[in-house]
């Protein structure tokens, strides 16, 4: 009965409740986009680790991790990659060793991390033959080939088949340079890579380096969601030290809490801007039906029904207006989420974070109605203010006004 | 009369007065104190990076920019030709920078050598204040990033090894004792630093009197473009380039990180945008009675529309008052004591290449535009009420 | 010498669907000074009469011309600077602007027509001295009695010195007493500044003071006598 009325209530003034259901509509809607964009953001950040330059897992030497040396090399590598091989879950891996140096071109020079690699273990692992804008793939040079990122070769004024030199130091600190052929120039997606990262083949940096040691090995998994327990079992087969891509770049978990806290705040600031809207509305609306409240007392209805009503009222207004605003957010992610939304003017800024210019909003599906129940608890407690009101509404004073 | 009327009539219903004015206020306030927080940090970001890396103004030899080698340096003494007069102009410094290979010990690693003069520097970019630990003011000493001295694990007292490619191909080698060490706020100089007086850098590159930029510092960064047209005059020697023009991702990244607040702000807006509605719907359907009452006795519509003009600006003035008096000294407080960071977030912010403290901008256009913003929604709005009145009828107004 | 002139007046409600006459073919005349009562049962339309006089409504058929001016012809803004300088309104329920004090109530008309301050204040003063209500000109609208308000109304009807004051049902929500006192006012004006008054009634005590008493039908006039 009191569920009625309050429903009745709400088209009785139509304007009025417009106003309310327009005001969360709005509000859920660019929530819904704004999460889905902050995910969008995320996502792509740790795709691209992940996929392009951390992969799911590494293995480094325990030392490495205090200062990532050349001499600190992984204790059994044979043993490491058979184990790698037999298991299911893994869909690549590759080993790379690993120095500091610097390339130099007949015109400038600048330091570099070398990573000598197997080509086709590393194309796997990274992907990094997809990510060539120029030239090839460890296929045409014979001798001493590179790879260097696009960012490198700008600076250093080379090209495809140009001359550079790589000075290194080798294990018995020795500085020993080489000359190399670039082969390729790549443009990666993880800006740490893009940045100083060069590719070269295991055998002619080794040669380089006088070591024909391991220091990192990178697993990619056919299914993300095993992570740990590969880790775990990876772990207990070795005496190196075996992390996830979250415990080596402590970014992607940061990145996910900044997005969370920042979802939250926003969430709070936009409930509480409704809020505002929504006490404004409903004690204009009680007020406004001073008169009929007070007949309704008069005629023997509790104080309680009174309050429930005014209650109901709002809470529906919010129970038809979420599912819009979150429709319209579906829609809206499910459009970006299909054509991508383009961002390609800031496209070197966000380079520099390693995304790229068109990004995907999702959102997962739990968030609906977790909206849904922050819209309605909104609805409520903007209520309640106008429902104490109106039951301090004195039944004969409210029938005599008017 | 108008005025008056209208000065007592949103004093009529209090409470909708007030949580109007407080739900504006509320935008205003959140939005000023966001818009303050963003464009603080740009500023520190801007006045970091153009005093360590660029100058507001660059002036390079024409190539340069194109390609930062060693070859494409200019000589000191073509300062002299450049017209630096302008008063906006705080002041220049010299500077000679590449690429070399520092090592101590078993370490090597990457550095990037700046040769500069050190007393200059030191009130151009504040560089003696970085110093964590040593003397700053030694000729022929070395000044090296934190960070680089802990990779290389040397202090001062130790000497550190430069190995390059110099002017016209030379090999460069050389020694140099480090007499300090730098923390610096953009965390790219910390690994990679190493910082020479302006002749020993020269020496060590084999370029004599050469420089690769000369940065010039403004106090007012919106002459910025006038200044580079006067700095020098035609010449297909050297140009001037804004630091715009030098740092265009750091311009994207600022300005796409404004555009992600306006978002924000602009949802707000519309979300209390609804509740101004809902004010002035409230306002008119209410009084309808009343304003028909008023044209009876012979106001015009125009004149009732004038003074419930004039509630609607004093409503949003008054909760645009709100929002900057209860902005205004949080964002004086925050700009004089910008808030540092510590822990995981500090840490976070210095992997992403950001200093970790939140400085707040003080900038009276923050305030402004956002109680134009807040007015222009309010009177857009006000197209309701206005058209209410101007379509009411007397007769079934007197009715309601 | 007539102040209105009303010829061969009807309103017509729903003229396409259920032709409704609440006014049929009413012509009448007011003469300057008169104290005019229209009368009849509910629903019989005095309202709407006194409406379309007022220049708030609107006739189907028929004009109304008031000092000469066919009202029909004016604009709506210049029919609302007609009902300022030539007609006082006074409603069955006050409706004083609420938020002004009595005597800025009555200085209002004369604000909008743009009078001096000072005329302003000494035609308010007294304006409200005659009214006998000058103690309480500071107070606002809702501090005052009914009977105050509608003494208010009058005078702020009287104010601008308008043709003739236009009342519908002044004194439907009076006690008799304020009635008795509202009459003797409004009487009192008609001699005193010669107001013409039209009021509509159904109170037997307003019509006994009616010196013209126009009693209405369904719409017609079946009976029009001056006392």
């Amino acid at each position: 009965m009191i569920l009625a009325l309050a429903w009745k209530n709400i088209w009785r003034s139509k304007r009025r409740s417009f106003v309310v259901i327009g005001a969360i509509i709005v509000g859920v809607w660019s929530l819904i986009f704004m999460f889905a964009f902050y995910n969008s953001f995320i996502e792509a950040f740790s795709r691209n680790g992940v996929n392009h330059d951390y992969s799911h897992i590494q293995i480094h030497n325990e030392d490495y991790l205090l200062e990532p040396g050349l001499e600190f090399q992984l204790s059994d590598v044979n043993q490491m990659e058979t184990t790698l091989d037999q298991m299911a879950e893994v869909q690549s891996w590759s080993a790379r060793q690993i120095v500091n140096g610097m390339l130099a071109s007949p015109k400038t020079n600048v330091g570099v991390q070398i990573y000598g690699v197997q080509p086709a273990a590393e194309g796997e692992t990274t992907g990094l033959e997809e990510q060539l804008v120029d030239g090839t793939y460890f296929e045409t040079i014979k001798r001493n080939p590179i790879l260097i990122s696009e960012k490198l070769a700008d600076k250093l004024k080379v090209k495809v088949r140009s001359k550079v030199v790589i000075t290194l130091q080798n294990l018995d600190r020795e500085i020993t340079a080489a000359s190399f052929r670039v082969e390729g120039i790549f443009k990666s997606k993880s800006p740490r890579i893009n940045e100083a990262g060069v590719y070269v083949r295991f055998s002619d940096l080794s040669r380089l380096t006088a070591v024909d040691g391991i220091n990192e090995i990178a697993v990619y998994l056919n299914n993300s969601e095993q992570i740990l327990l590969v880790k775990e079992s990876l772990a207990a087969s070795t005496t190196d030290l075996v992390r996830t891509y979250r415990e080596i770049a402590p970014e992607f978990d940061m990145m996910e809490q900044q997005s969370a806290t920042t979802k939250q705040i926003v969430t709070v600031i936009i409930m509480l801007a409704l809020l505002f809207g929504i006490v404004n509305t409903m004690l204009m609306a009680v007020l406004e039906r001073t008169k009929e409240i007070g007949m309704l007392r008069s005629i023997g209805m509790h104080k309680k029904s009174v309050f429930k009503m005014i209650i109901l009222e709002t809470c529906m207004m919010s129970i038809i207006a979420g599912p819009i605003g979150l429709i319209l957010g579906y829609l809206t992610n499910t459009w970006l989420g299909t054509n991508g939304m383009d961002l390609s003017s800031y496209a070197t800024a966000l380079e520099q974070y390693g995304m790229d210019a068109i990004f995907y909003p999702s959102i997962s599906n739990a968030t609906y109605p977790a909206l849904m129940m922050v819209v309605i608890l909104t609805a409520f407690l903007g209520a309640i203010y106008p429902a104490i009101k109106a039951i301090r509404l004195n039944p004969l004073e409210a029938i005599r006004k008017l | 009369m108008n005025f008056k009327l209208a000065w007592r009539n949103i004093w009529r219903n209090k409470k909708r007065t007030w949580i109007t004015a407080s739900s504006i206020g509320f935008a205003v306030f959140f939005a000023c104190v966001m818009q303050s927080m963003q464009l603080g940090s740009y500023e520190r970001m801007i006045d970091n990076s153009v005093r360590f890396l660029t100058g507001h103004i660059g002036v390079h030899q024409v190539d340069y920019w194109e390609e930062k080698i060693l070859d494409n340096s200019f000589p000191e003494t073509a300062i002299s030709d450049m017209n630096l007069t302008d008063e906006s102009i705080i002041m220049s410094v010299p500077r000679i920078s590449s690429f070399a290979l520092a090592s101590y010990g078993d370490k090597t690693k990457g550095a990037l050598i700046t040769g500069v003069d050190l007393a200059l520097e030191s009130e151009f970019s504040y560089l003696e204040n970085k110093l964590q630990s040593g003397v700053y003011n030694t000729e022929g000493g070395a000044l090296i990033g934190a960070g680089l001295s802990e990779y290389l694990k040397l202090g001062v007292g130790d000497t550190l090894v430069l190995l390059s490619q110099g002017y016209h191909g030379v090999n460069a080698v050389g020694k140099y004792p480090v007499v300090g060490t730098l923390k610096f706020p953009v965390p790219d100089l910390n690994q990679s630093a190493v910082y020479l007086p302006l002749k020993s850098a020269q020496r060590f590159f084999g370029a004599e009197g050469m420089i690769t930029s000369y940065s010039i510092l403004l106090d007012d960064p919106d002459a910025t473009q006038l200044i580079k047209s006067q700095v020098i005059s035609d010449s297909d020697v050297y140009e001037a380039m804004t630091w715009k023009e030098m740092m265009p991702d750091l311009v994207q990244g600022i300005e796409l990180d404004y555009y992600g607040g306006l978002v924000m702000v602009y949802v707000l807006y519309a979300v209390i945008g609804f509740g101004i509605f809902g004010t002035f719907l409230m306002m008119t359907k209410e009084r309808t009675y009343e304003f028909g009452i008023l044209n009876s006795i012979g106001m015009k519509k125009s004149r009732i529309q004038g003074m419930v003009a004039i509630e609607i600006l004093l409503l949003t003035f008054l909760g645009v008052a709100i929002g900057l008096i209860a902005a205004s000294p949080i964002v004086v407080y925050f700009w004089a004591n910008p808030i540092l960071l510590t822990g995981e977030t500090a840490a976070a912010m210095e992997r992403f290449g950001y200093e970790p403290i939140m400085p707040f901008a003080l900038d009276p256009q923050v305030f402004y535009d956002q109680g134009l913003s807040i007015l222009l929604i309010a009177l857009f709005l006000g197209i309701y009420p206005m058209l209410a009145i101007k379509q009411l009828k007397i007769i079934k107004a007197l009715k309601e | 010498m007539s102040v209105i002139e009303a010829k061969n007046v009807s309103k017509i409600y729903n003229p396409d669907t259920i032709p409704v006459h609440a006014i049929n073919d009413v012509s009448l005349t007011i003469e300057e000074g008169e104290f005019t009562a229209i009368v009849g049962p509910s629903g019989c339309g005095k309202t709407t009469l006194l409406n379309m006089v007022g220049g708030l409504d609107t006739c189907s058929e028929g004009h109304i011309t008031v000092s000469d001016v066919n009202i029909a012809e004016l604009n709506e803004a210049d029919l609302t600077d007609f009902r300022l300088k030539n007609i006082g309104f006074v409603f069955q329920s006050y409706n004083l602007i609420p938020v002004l004090t009595a005597k800025e109530n009555v200085e209002f008309v004369m604000l909008l027509q743009q009078s001096h301050q000072s005329a302003m204040d000494d035609r308010a003063d007294e304006l409200l001295s005659k009214m006998g209500i000058k103690e309480v000109k500071n107070r606002r609208p809702a501090e005052l009695s009914g009977g105050q308000q509608q003494r208010v109304a009058v005078a702020r009807a009287l104010a601008s010195k308008p043709k003739f004051i236009l009342a519908d049902e002044p004194t439907a929500n009076l006690d008799s007493h304020s009635t008795e006192s509202l009459l003797d006012i409004m009487a009192k004006m008609n001699e005193e500044e010669n107001a013409t008054f039209i009021f509509s009634t159904h109170d037997q005590r307003v019509i006994d003071k009616a010196r013209r008493i126009i009693t209405l039908d369904d719409g017609k006039i079946v009976s029009d006598e001056r006392k």
